[in-house]
């Protein structure tokens, strides 16, 4: 697991550095690969109080597409050349 | 043809994949749209045509609109709301198990 280092001053005044866990990185989109706008970027702990509206945009493949893959899959559903 | 009455699927918004009908046309690429959406104005480039016209008037209201998508039986909700094609299924070679439906 990766872990983040912050450096820090004791009372004592000596300087260290202390180790935390790190956050997750952004989600991507299944087929371009470009990072997914409107999601959350947290540790599980944290994303259990959030309610799903806040985490995710509105949308039919949320968290999964981006918006101009999702449009072009659905064109390509209505026109017959990919299944649901 | 993007005419009054046309049927149209929404590709793009919180409500892509719902059947609309066009309502009224508006200048600048813009139409009005009502059906399974909200009733609201929509960019052209944002609707995928089906070869359905209904006979409607201009500016219908909802429960209109409604009546003449389901009596032209085009599905308002679920996976097949929106066209596709069927499956194909190749036979087994070795002749075992039953085969699958085809939806």
């Amino acid at each position: 697991m990766k872990l983040r280092r912050i450096s820090i001053r004791t009372p004592g005044k000596i300087n260290k550095f202390i180790y935390k866990k790190a956050r997750p990185k952004s989600h991507k989109c299944s087929i371009c690969k470009k990072v997914l706008l409107g999601t959350l970027r947290e540790r599980p702990a944290k994303l259990r109080n959030i309610g799903k509206s806040k985490k995710v945009p509105s949308r039919p493949y949320r968290g999964v597409l981006c918006s101009r893959c999702m449009r072009d899959k659905i064109k390509a559903i209505v026109r017959g050349k990919e299944n649901v | 043809m993007y005419e009054i009455g046309r049927v149209c699927i929404k590709t793009a918004g919180r409500d892509a994949k719902n059947p609309c009908v066009i309502v009224d046309k508006m200048e600048n690429g813009y139409v009005l749209i009502d059906g399974n959406v909200r009733r609201r104005k929509c960019n052209i480039k944002h609707l995928e045509p089906l070869d359905i016209i209904l006979k409607i008037k201009k500016d219908a209201k909802n429960e209109e609109v409604i009546k003449a998508l389901e009596e032209a039986k085009v599905p308002l909700k679920g996976k097949r709301a929106v066209r596709r094609k069927p499956k194909t299924i190749k036979a087994k070679e070795d002749g075992k198990g039953t085969p699958k439906k085809v939806h």
